[in-house]
């Protein structure tokens, strides 16, 4: 019973409204809410009466205010508004491009803000095309049309950073930067996305090659902007995805709200490492002693700029992944933003790993008898090579080296196992066959390390049975 | 004064109250009316004329004291006001084909629906659902996706609870039924399919 209802459950819940959906119910039930009020005695606030003398002339002046009003509310506010969301093929789809966006175009003002817009307008073309693609509905000519307007985008973007550059050559690289940083996550949504939706590349085609060309033009400099500026950049774009994610919370799912904090969490700690690097020694040695002690964290700008970088980036798909909701029904977070794992996340990893390593050596042991062939005596002197390299990591801090070293410890221990399987079977192994039974173990915690140490390792375990033979 | 300070505070409560009632259901209804309509677009105006509704009602001086039964029984109207709308056979059409009155198995219990749902496949289940009949789609979905017990479902439907278990367990019967003729045609797909490669 528990598990027709279950299964029955599971199937039924992935029907479920958009979170842009289920905002926008919520927002016409509030507007009938407030069309509707609750009769005056049952509020809080009591409005004063107008004078009874003045009724029958305001009356009059208010029938007409009325009409010419919502008129204009018409034609200014709900026709504009309500074209925000269309999609390329609705009727109100040329109001959203040609009115909405050029009278926000004419309200840019500074240069750098001319760039966020045209980056966004950028964004805007790209997410249509992504909502289109994961229904089905992206045909040739939008695709087309789409990837013409990347392409104005970008030159646009291009041109007006090359202004900003022979007066402000700092803020010219810094809005390079959240452009590049803007054009590599939305690259890396549309890959997801088409892959994903398995939609006909050809219309998305031209997309890509816009996004490819724009990409490969906006190189960043990589000396440029300095630590500062790219400081304010990052803590500019986490507060705004703190922001849009308290605004999500009330609608947002528990498991995607876990998910995304985790992730806001990894990136704070990672801000936190960076202005550690970037924090000059002597700033830190409050004795004025000029020796750099060597426990302070080591003084390294450039890798504290690349680690702001990295911010940059993780922040940009992140605040996708919150804003343009659609496309979570399509991609896991987990596909655009990994977690990072802590350090003691890292250890627990760790311990775990080791353990399994143990046990499988313990058994490779078992397996081998009293007199080992040399195939595993060299396969378990590999294995200690490893393990002795893990703990050396270990010792210098680096668990993710450690955790790498067991892993391939286990992958070899298990494929030698593995060796003498098939051997038993009097079945010849193959590459390929030992390649696609990956150990149940590594596949739990995969990691790409973990993968290719198997494939590396299944060479040794086939020249192990070699040996045998 | 001060009364009417305490009735406003109340009344504040009302606004709040409600709007916690729509941050709750409105999924679960959304999803309701999905099922029941196959139609995503409607579902959610329906579920909008809901919240509407409850408003009004609310708005007129009434007091909702469980949000839950009141919501779906509002949808359930309009679902039904829907199904009007299409004009296709309804649960007296059924019936007359069958020749049956549902009151012909008073033995019947909760406990013989639930051992009967055990023995289906809840994600094939699931996609024969579209093949059932309304009314017997209604209550699958009702106990299933709803998880409502039998004695809201009859409230709701205004229905015995007897017939309610009567009717719940003829659907488990058509959904296996639809099932397995699903897995013969596949069957019989695969054998045609065999010979040519």
């Amino acid at each position: 019973m528990k598990r027709f209802s279950e299964q029955f459950k599971k199937e039924a819940e992935r029907v479920t409204l958009r979170t842009s959906e289920s905002h926008d119910l919520r927002e016409r039930v509030v507007a009938y809410m407030e069309y509707h009020p609750l009769p005056a005695e049952m509020r809080t606030v009591h409005t004063i009466v107008a004078d009874e003398m003045l009724s029958p002339v305001r009356s009059m002046f208010f029938v007409w205010s009325k009409f010419v009003g919502a008129a204009a509310v018409l034609l200014l506010v709900i026709i504009p508004a309500a074209a925000e969301k269309a999609l390329p093929g609705d009727v109100l789809y040329p109001v959203k491009v040609r009115f909405n966006e050029e009278v926000r175009s004419s309200l840019s003002f500074s240069t750098y803000s001319k760039v966020e817009w045209e980056t966004e307008r950028l964004e805007r073309r790209l997410a249509e095309v992504r909502l289109l693609a994961s229904e089905g509905k992206l045909t040739d000519d939008v695709g087309a049309a789409a990837a013409v307007a990347v392409a104005e985008h970008a030159a646009a973007a291009a041109q007006e950073i090359e202004t900003m550059r022979e007066n402000d050559d700092e803020g010219a690289a810094v809005a390079e930067l959240a452009f590049a940083t803007a054009l590599e996550a939305q690259t890396d949504a549309l890959e997801t996305t088409i892959s994903r939706a398995g939609v006909d590349v050809s219309a998305a085609g031209g997309v890509t090659a816009a996004l490819s060309n724009a990409q490969a033009a906006a190189q960043a400099d990589e000396q440029k902007p300095s630590f500062e500026r790219l400081l304010g950049l990052v803590e500019q774009k986490t507060t705004d995805a703190q922001e849009l994610f308290a605004s999500l919370k009330p609608i947002a799912g528990e498991t995607a709200k876990a998910d995304i904090e985790r992730r806001l969490q990894d990136i704070e700690r990672k801000r936190e490492e960076a202005v550690a690097l970037a924090t000059a020694p002597e700033e830190n040695d409050e004795g004025g002693d000029t020796t750099v002690s060597s426990t302070t964290p080591a003084y390294d700008q450039t890798k504290a700029r690349a680690l702001l970088k990295e911010i940059l980036q993780a922040t940009e798909k992140l605040t996708l992944f919150m804003s343009d909701i659609d496309l979570s029904t399509h991609v896991s977070v987990e596909d655009l933003v990994p977690v990072e794992p802590t350090e003691e996340e890292l250890q627990t990893i760790l311990t775990q790993v080791q353990g399994d390593l143990d046990t499988q050596v313990k058994a490779l042991k078992v397996r081998a008898g009293d007199e080992p062939n040399d195939g595993v005596v060299h396969g378990l002197t590999t294995i200690e090579q490893k393990m002795a390299s893990s703990s050396e990591a270990v010792a210098g801090g680096d668990y993710e080296a450690a955790i790498v070293f067991t892993r391939e410890a286990y992958a070899l221990a298990s494929d030698i196992l593995r060796a003498f399987d098939v051997e038993e079977d009097e079945q010849p192994a193959t590459d390929e066959e030992v390649d696609s039974e990956k150990p149940e173990d590594t596949s739990a915690n995969s990691s790409p390390e973990a993968s290719t140490a198997t494939g590396a390792s299944s060479t040794m375990a086939t020249e192990v049975t070699d040996v045998r033979a | 004064m001060e009364g009417r300070k305490k009735t406003a505070k109340r009344m504040v409560g009302q606004e709040e109250r409600f709007l916690e009632a729509f941050d709750t259901y409105h999924e679960a209804l959304f999803r309701h009316a999905t099922l029941r309509l196959s139609d995503r677009e409607r579902a959610i105006d329906l579920v909008h004329d809901t919240y509407t509704k409850v408003w009004s009602y609310i708005k007129d001086g009434h007091t909702v004291e469980q949000f839950r039964p009141f919501l779906y029984k509002v949808l359930n109207n309009l679902i039904v006001d829907e199904y009007r709308k299409r004009r296709e056979q309804s649960l007296d059409a059924l019936l007359a084909v069958e020749g049956v009155d549902e009151g012909a198995f008073p033995d019947l219990q909760e406990s013989s629906v639930e051992s009967l749902a055990a023995t289906l496949d809840g994600r094939k289940a699931f996609e024969a659902l579209d093949a059932l009949p309304r009314e017997y789609k209604e209550v699958i979905i009702l106990r299933f996706v709803d998880g409502l017990g039998p004695k809201e479902i009859s409230l709701l439907l205004e229905e015995s609870e007897n017939v309610v278990s009567v009717r719940l367990h003829r659907a488990l019967g058509q959904l296996r039924k639809h099932m397995a003729a699903a897995e013969e045609a596949a069957e019989v797909r695969r054998r045609l399919h065999k010979p040519k490669q």
